[in-house]
């Protein structure tokens, strides 16, 4: 089905770049901001991958091949956004797109781009993580509107994401000023029936006018035109569309919700038939606050509960609202993430909108009789479903040989870890050898501190891991940090070809852009040599040569750099596959009887090497296994066997 | 039509679950069908288990998640995920259609906990479901070109049992329309081995 | 064959390992996967949860229970004895290279020949990193690895992976440690191997203490002098010097600059002597041509005698005072041993 996923892609981008309109087709939330771009005709899109915000650009990319528009995956966030709001000033609608942490990323330039303003509509899409179910943080990017003094949208469906993506773009225009566009996972990765308009020319021409700069001086002034220009976006909210209400007129209880998280409210206000008891406030339009309408609603009802995705963002900004707006509308109950009615962290469902709605309301949920049923039958929890790297992934050749030389070494030495697939060092799989994991290129940073505490007695080592793509994204500043202070410190580059966590989009070490064009590869060891310290290149799959290869290294001195040099098995396995056949020798395996205690699969945990319980043997689960053949060097026996698969 | 009728595609990645749920969409949406697809992956490529909830509805549009209890069909492509589903989504009405062929995780591999026994989530699913459809699909998988048929067979099965609006005419437009020619006689097939694996199961 | 009473792993290395106990001998080594020697450390790669004990059953260093005499006992200073004599290797080649006599390069070059041993665990020079056991079938090359090492070496590695290559008759020059540990590899319930038809012939090596490696290479490049190392010596008393070859040569320290170094678990040693062997071998003081050797077991004996009638061995008494000298000094040693164990 590989074949037919690749084509099914392409239909989709065709869809997305489908010039015609007025029809609706089935589209995931990020492909709806991605057509509702094009809609607004949008000439110039970056990014940096990240979960769930991916498929924006990867499919801005796809629609570049038909269309006129310029797409690229950046080295990182801020410069995302820098390179878009160069379109901007040169008059041409653009966006930038990126996870929450990436939003961090382009704060500095955010909050000085918002006072310098723009002029060619630029939208700044992020997609939340609620829960962070593929994120570092549950971070809810809103604050940044609210930080940066910028409009913020919210679209709650993937109909509406595309509306509001378009919208975005006139309103950006209209107070010269960037606006954020926020979504969470759970929308980006919905799929839903859309309605599409028809695209526009795209016949924009850039031009910077040397006459009109973009500085933030002075800044007083820029910091009330600011202000300013919220007041306007403030303006239209109060009759924007995309804010609604749906309820009797005075309402036992006033939901006000914002994003995907409305329709957990909505289904379960319609499950527990409070349709005529409780009013919903939907929110598309979250900062600034449309104040009159706010009260409007307010007025209505003393009973309010927030239902929103991930902070009590509205909570806090309707309270605060309400604080001076008190005497127009009266006294109030609120309820939500802050007062603790909603649960302060992780993901809301409608199953969480359940039981608060049936507590508030005394109304009991007729399915806990089901729930007890299947409890009486299953009364412990189920196994969890342990992450670990694929079968044939580098990382785990990686993590076992830095976990070997470490044991040789025998100082207490521990790995600083970083962004991407290989954060999962921190559990069994990389053999937890990772021990701190923060933000992009934050290992480095870390590494570089340790690397000058041998001042107050650290005599432990510490290496530093970093993929490529994040070696180039953030990872850069900390090496040559250490370098500039002579610190010690140890870079193992996990170089595997690919941005792997977030679907193999292209950064700088590849030879292809986002828009499928040559162009020449960053060279990541002439980059470090030109640093002026060593580099050394070694191959995860050669765990034994690797750990010796480390090792030596740790016994070194001053910044120092190894390569370690796979192809991410998922591309490898695309082109073409691995050159082995594994096999268990059943005779060789000693099984129980061993004395390694199973350590081929309760130590190596390659999902492709199983223990058989009834022969209390190892055996290669040949539906999983890729044959990529570290596990051969690691039975005391020598039983697993790798041999060379013929050429046919 | 209920409100909405309400399908759950569960399994871990790699199993095609994503894909299956696109194709029961498009194929809903040419139906006129209003259509949600919420996706839940997370880090799938690594083993982790993926879930698709399927809503479709003739005159709303739903949330992304499907409310407590209230899946009308589950789809389990592997049968430890298949039962993690029954206690927060199923029902005493829910169909299952449960392939019975483990995907081991890590942590049962290494001997962290242990995989339930398989006739013990046979008999909880069948005591709790509605109907329980427990089936060797991987096998007849193999049989027909490999594990990553799995998904094609289910979806026929799916299609043979009611309350699922779509026939596998439905699915086949669908397929035909962004799979090459050569790769559809064997698709069409495994929707088919699908559907005749409920005849089966039910004689 | 797994108890299910033992301490496991937890016990080597609370007890031998984390209190820096070890004496690298290497039979915890190459047996199971969890532990590793690498440039002179033992170090454990993983944990390994199973309740068996084997690796702790068969250090040396862990305290047999109520085993010892009450007190040293006349004449068993040096352990059993079959025959002590003096020996050299009469080929001029192997005591050019030798440190001595050359007698067990020339017993085990022998015994390879003869196909009494299959192959010979021994002791490399090191390369880029510590001296480490290896095992030689080529009998040519057995004088690469002739001299001593001061260390360890996890020797015994290299045997648990010759018998997991299947070798019937395996050869062992080791120190005391190594020796006592084959005994009690051999004796152990939990190690199913029958290593005593596995192994033809245990050649011990007289043995007074030995050097944590990477502490004297600590000293050493403190001292700026830089590896690779050649060869270490040690000159035999009133010299009380250690001597180091580098690429730069030979460089000399006070042995009281070297002792900080020493094993801790070695000061906890009482053998001397490699008392659990079938033949012993040191220096003869004075002499430094010629080896003491203690002839110990009957296959021991026939080894040596055949050696000699094929003109591979020539021997002479050993001095009276030169026993007592070897006696005095093994006693010293036992005391040693039983002082700082009882200390402990």
């Amino acid at each position: 089905m590989r074949r037919a996923e690749k084509e099914k892609e392409e239909e989709g981008s065709e869809m997305i770049s489908d010039r015609e309109g007025g029809k609706e087709i089935l589209l995931q939330g990020n492909e709806a901001i991605a057509r509702g771009a094009l809609e607004a005709g949008v000439a110039f899109c970056a990014g940096y991958p990240g979960n769930p915000s991916s498929e924006i650009i990867e499919n801005l990319a796809k629609a570049s091949q038909r269309l006129p528009i310029y797409v690229e995956w950046s080295v990182n966030e801020k410069v995302a956004l820098e390179a878009a709001t160069a379109a901007s000033f040169a008059g041409c609608r653009a966006m930038a797109c990126m996870k929450q942490n990436g939003v961090n990323v382009t704060s500095d330039f955010l909050t000085n781009l918002s006072l310098s303003g723009t002029k060619g509509g630029l939208v700044l899409v992020s997609c939340d993580d609620p829960g962070g179910i593929s994120s570092t943080n549950e971070e809810d990017a809103r604050w940044f509107a609210r930080l940066a003094c910028i409009p913020l949208l919210e679209p709650a469906t993937p109909r509406e994401a595309l509306e509001m993506t378009r919208w975005a773009f006139v309103l950006s225009e209209a107070i010269e000023n960037i606006v954020l566009l926020r979504s969470v996972s759970r929308l980006s990765h919905t799929r839903s029936n859309v309605l599409i308009r028809g695209l526009p020319e795209f016949d924009v021409k850039a031009r910077f006018d040397p006459d009109i700069p973009f500085h933030t001086f002075p800044v007083v002034d820029k910091d009330r035109a600011r202000h300013e220009k919220l007041n306007r976006a403030a303006h239209d909210f109060e009759t924007s569309v995309f804010n609604s209400y749906d309820g009797p007129e005075n309402p036992e209880l006033l939901i006000i919700s914002s994003g995907c998280a409305w329709s957990y409210a909505r289904e379960s206000v319609e499950i527990l038939r409070l349709e005529e008891r409780v009013g919903l406030l939907k929110m598309g339009t979250t900062w600034p606050l449309p104040q009159e309408l706010l009260k409007r609603h307010l007025r209505q009802c003393d009973q309010i509960l927030f239902v929103e995705e991930i902070d009590a963002f509205l909570e806090d900004n309707v309270k605060a609202f309400c604080a001076d707006a008190g005497e127009e509308t009266g006294t109030k109950v609120f309820m939500g993430r802050s007062s603790g009615h909603i649960p302060l962290c992780g993901e809301l469902s409608p199953s969480i909108l359940l039981q608060v709605l049936g507590e508030h309301f005394d109304q009991a949920w007729e399915q806990d009789r089901f729930q007890a049923h299947v409890n009486s039958l299953m009364p412990e929890d189920l196994p969890p479903r342990a992450f670990g790297f694929c079968p044939g992934c580098p990382h785990r050749g990686s993590y076992y040989a830095i976990k070997t030389a470490l044991a040789w070494d025998n100082r207490d030495g521990f790995v600083s870890g970083d962004i991407g697939c290989y954060s999962l060092g921190l559990f069994p799989t990389g053999f937890n050898q990772v021990k701190s994991v923060h933000a992009m290129g934050s290992g480095l940073g870390l590494a570089s501190g340790y690397g000058k505490l041998d001042l107050f007695g650290f005599d432990q080592p510490v290496i530093t891991v970093c993929g490529d793509s994040t070696f180039f994204h953030a990872g850069l500043p900390g090496l040559i940090n250490a370098k500039f202070n002579r610190a010690d410190i140890l870079l193992l580059i996990l170089d595997n070809s690919a941005t792997a966590m977030t679907g193999f989009q292209p950064h700088p070490g590849i030879d292809t852009t986002a828009m499928g064009q040559p162009t020449d590869p960053v060279d990541l060891e002439s980059l470090c040599r030109s640093l002026g310290m060593p580099v050394e290149v070694a191959d995860p799959y050669d765990i034994n040569e690797s750990a010796r290869t480390i090792y030596g290294l740790l016994k070194q001195e001053g910044p120092r750099v190894l390569v370690m040099r796979r192809k991410c098995a998922l591309v490898q396995g695309r082109e073409g596959g691995f050159p082995y056949r594994m096999r268990v020798d059943p005779d060789a395996c000693a099984g129980e009887e061993c004395g390694c205690n199973r350590y081929c699969t309760r130590i190596f945990r390659c999902p492709g090497l199983i223990w058989n319980t009834l022969s209390k043997k190892a055996e290669i689960d040949s539906v999983i296994c890729v044959g990529c053949g570290i596990c051969a060097d690691i039975c005391p026996q020598g039983a697993i066997e790798r041999t060379v698969v013929e050429e046919e | 039509m209920a409100m909405a009728l309400n399908i759950i595609i569960t399994g871990v990645g790699g199993q095609g679950n994503v894909l299956a749920s696109q194709i029961i969409g498009r194929a809903a949406v040419n139906r006129g069908y209003n259509v949600t697809i919420g996706e839940t992956f997370g880090l799938s490529q690594r083993g982790g288990p993926v879930m698709s909830h399927i809503r479709l509805s003739e005159n709303k549009t739903c949330g992304p998640l499907i409310p407590p209890n209230m899946a009308h069909m589950v789809v389990g492509l592997e049968p430890l995920e298949t039962l993690r589903v029954l206690k927060e989504f199923g029902n005493s009405e829910t169909v299952f259609i449960a392939n019975a062929r483990p995907i081991y995780p890590l942590n049962v591999i290494a001997g962290d906990v242990e995989y339930p026994d398989l006739e013990w989530i046979r008999d909880v699913l069948d005591q709790s479901a509605g109907r329980l459809y427990w089936l060797d699909a991987t096998d007849t998988a193999v049989e027909l070109g490999g594990p990553i048929m799995l998904n094609m067979i289910l979806l026929g099965a799916l299609c043979s049992l009611s309350p699922f609006p779509l026939d596998t005419g439905d699915i086949e437009t669908v397929l035909t329309a962004f799979l090459p020619d050569s790769k559809l006689p064997a698709n069409i097939k495994a929707l088919a081995m699908g559907a005749e694996l409920i005849h089966r199961y039910e004689n | 064959m797994m108890s299910e009473t033992g301490t496991g792993q937890r016990a080597l290395i609370d007890e031998i390992i984390n209190q820096d106990l070890c004496v690298r001998c290497g039979a915890c080594v190459g047996f199971c996967p969890y532990f590793s020697y690498f440039d002179g450390q033992v170090v454990v790669l993983d944990r390994c949860q199973a309740s068996a004990d084997r690796c702790f059953q068969v250090c040396p260093v862990a305290r047999e229970q109520g085993t010892r005499e009450p007190r040293i006992r006349e004449g068993s200073e040096i352990g059993p004895i079959e025959r002590v004599f003096m020996a050299r290797a009469m080929n001029s080649d192997i005591r050019e290279v030798a440190q001595y006599g050359g007698v067990v390069t020339a017993l085990v070059t022998y015994a390879l020949e003869q196909g009494l041993m299959e192959s010979a665990v021994l002791t490399d020079r090191g390369d880029l990193f510590s001296p480490e056991g290896r095992e030689v079938q080529d009998k040519s090359a057995v004088r690469q690895f002739s001299g001593s090492r001061y260390t360890a070496s996890g020797g015994l590695a290299a045997l648990n992976r010759a018998v997991k290559q299947g070798r019937r008759k395996i050869g062992v020059v080791g120190l005391p440690c190594q020796m006592s540990a084959l005994a009690k590899m051999a004796e152990s319930t939990e190690d199913p191997r029958d290593l005593d038809d596995r192994i033809t012939m245990k050649l011990g090596l007289f043995c007074t203490w030995a050097l944590d490696f990477r502490k004297l290479v600590e000293f050493l490049k403190k001292q700026g002098v830089k590896g690779p190392y050649v060869k270490f010596d040690i000159p035999p008393p009133p010299a009380e010097i250690f001597q180091v070859e580098s690429e730069e040569g030979w460089t000399e320290f006070p042995l009281s600059e070297i002792r900080p170094s020493i094993q801790k678990g070695c000061l906890l040693c009482e053998d001397m002597t490699a008392e659990k062997s079938d033949i012993s071998v040191g220096v003869v003081e004075g002499q430094q041509q010629w080896n003491t050797v203690i002839v110990r077991t009957q296959r021991g004996a026939e080894l040596l005698d055949k050696a000699s009638q094929d003109g591979w061995l020539e021997t002479g008494p050993l001095p009276p005072e030169n026993l007592e000298h070897l006696k005095d000094a093994a006693r010293g040693k036992r005391e040693r041993g039983r002082r700082v164990r009882d200390d402990q």
